[in-house]
């Protein structure tokens, strides 16, 4: 375990250890895939928390909110100035998980956590842990698996805060041992990719160290929403979840941001529905043409298909709740 | 595995159904294998006298080889053959039984063949090299 003082040392440490070394902040992800034994689990943990600076939630002088990496995900939730800019954020915020994990989670482990899939975590030799076959296409693939086809892995991703910051056009800023670099949030999670020689959700790589996260300030007329599926009211991920944003002129929507969570790989932005939704006016039965519509390149695994109903049921009751 | 020079397969039930008809997934992933380099040998049978033929005509080295298969026969024939045997999960049940005898791997669809081909050879030169 290291626990260094500034990105510098941070960033240096990770690039000395490369994938035999991980990020180590709120640790309920990283601790459980050690505890689990994991192929994939790392021999060192670099412990960020000693890094001052990246704990805070903050307004820039452009209107614009950001969020420090080691911010909990309980002080977002808990965050007045959140609650007044990003009210949908801070829903999706406070249905992560239960009490007890958000007050150890952060946002920057939330954005690049690993997937839940039963097998990875259970220690199948999977492609995430160093095997060459998904057992969750061909297992019990009802929850935690992409109902959206996939590429070698089949789990989805399943970190509810990208899929409510994209709606808002988020950032992040990573440091690299190159200097700071900043991707939107769509950017950083883009589904399945090889980094550096693993498959991983995002594009961070292993000397790479997430530290901020910046909303662009609401604009008149936005209206959103969150709405989310899961087995139980705490602790489990989303089977379904759906974080939308109107740009309403007046009654008509000049813009939609449409992004399911739970059923892909990634956050699924829907640009088709978004398309659908732009010019059109809020209310009467503009649900019924786009809902049908939705979601039209399914491909479901054999277990998961109520995922894609549950998607497009989101659908329905997020544009009633925003036409309300 | 360290990498993939040749792909051998029996195309009826891996690019071709049983009227010969190509399956959508096969030309664009023969198309990218072959920018890859990565040699594409049918076979008329998945069995282990026929894969070493192959593997012999074509020269090839045996452990760079891998072949495609949806049957436990096929398996079977490409380990007494020397090659890695990669289960096509065509059917889920049938292939979670055949997890038992342990592929080389599995791949849902041959769009994943090019992935799967780049994910080997990755973890090859990071596992040599330590890529950082």
């Amino acid at each position: 375990m290291y626990r260094p003082t500034t990105i510098e040392e941070a960033t240096a440490l990770l690039t000395r250890h490369g994938h035999e070394a991980a990020v180590y902040a709120g640790g309920t992800d990283v601790l459980i895939r050690l505890k689990n034994g994991l192929v994939q689990a790392p021999r060192f943990l670099v412990d960020i928390k000693k890094i001052d600076n990246l704990r805070y939630i903050r307004e820039e002088r452009d209107g614009s909110i950001r969020i420090g990496a080691l911010t909990k995900l309980a002080e977002m939730a808990e965050s007045n100035l959140l609650a007044k800019r990003y009210p949908m954020l801070v829903k999706a915020i406070g249905m992560i998980s239960s009490p007890e994990l958000r007050n150890a989670s952060t946002i920057g482990g939330d954005l690049l956590q690993e997937v839940w899939c039963q097998y990875l975590r259970g220690g199948y030799s999977c492609w995430r842990n160093g095997g060459y076959l998904c057992y969750g296409a061909i297992g019990d693939n009802s929850y935690y698996h992409s109902a959206m086809g996939g590429r070698l892995c089949y789990a989805v991703y399943p970190g509810d805060a990208a899929t409510a910051l994209i709606p808002f056009d988020a950032t992040v800023k990573l440091a690299t041992p190159g200097g700071e670099k900043t991707l939107t949030v769509e950017q950083l999670v883009p589904g399945d990719m090889m980094v550096d020689g693993r498959i991983q959700s995002h594009v961070v790589r292993s000397n790479e160290i997430l530290t901020d996260v910046v909303i662009p300030p609401p604009t008149p007329g936005l209206r959103t929403s969150f709405e989310k599926l899961r087995p139980r009211g705490v602790w489990d991920f989303a089977m379904a979840s759906l974080a939308m944003s109107l740009q309403m002129q007046g009654d008509v929507i000049a813009s939609a941001r449409v992004v399911f969570g739970g059923i892909a790989g990634r956050p699924l932005r829907e640009k088709t529905v978004e398309g659908l939704l732009a010019g059109q006016t809020l209310g009467g039965g503009l649900a019924d043409g786009v809902v049908a519509r939705a979601l039209a390149n399914a491909a479901p695994l054999k277990y998961n298909a109520m995922k894609i109903e549950m998607a497009r049921g989101l659908l329905a009751s997020g544009l009633a709740a925003l036409s309300a | 595995m360290k990498a993939i020079d040749a792909i051998l397969f029996d195309p009826v039930g891996i690019v071709v159904d049983e009227h010969g008809k190509l399956y959508e997934d096969a030309a664009p992933a023969l198309a990218e294998l072959d920018a890859l380099g990565v040699k594409v040998i049918a076979v008329t049978s998945v069995t282990e006298a026929e894969l070493r033929k192959a593997v012999t005509e074509a020269a090839l080295s045996a452990d760079r080889v891998v072949c495609l298969t949806d049957t436990e026969q096929g398996l079977r024939a490409a380990r007494a053959a020397g090659v890695h045997p990669i289960l096509m999960m065509n059917d889920p049940d049938e292939a979670m039984r055949l997890t038992s005898l342990d592929p080389a791997g599995g791949i849902v669809s041959l769009h994943e063949l090019p992935d799967f081909v780049r994910l080997i050879a990755a973890r090859f030169i990071d596992d040599k090299l330590k890529v950082k």
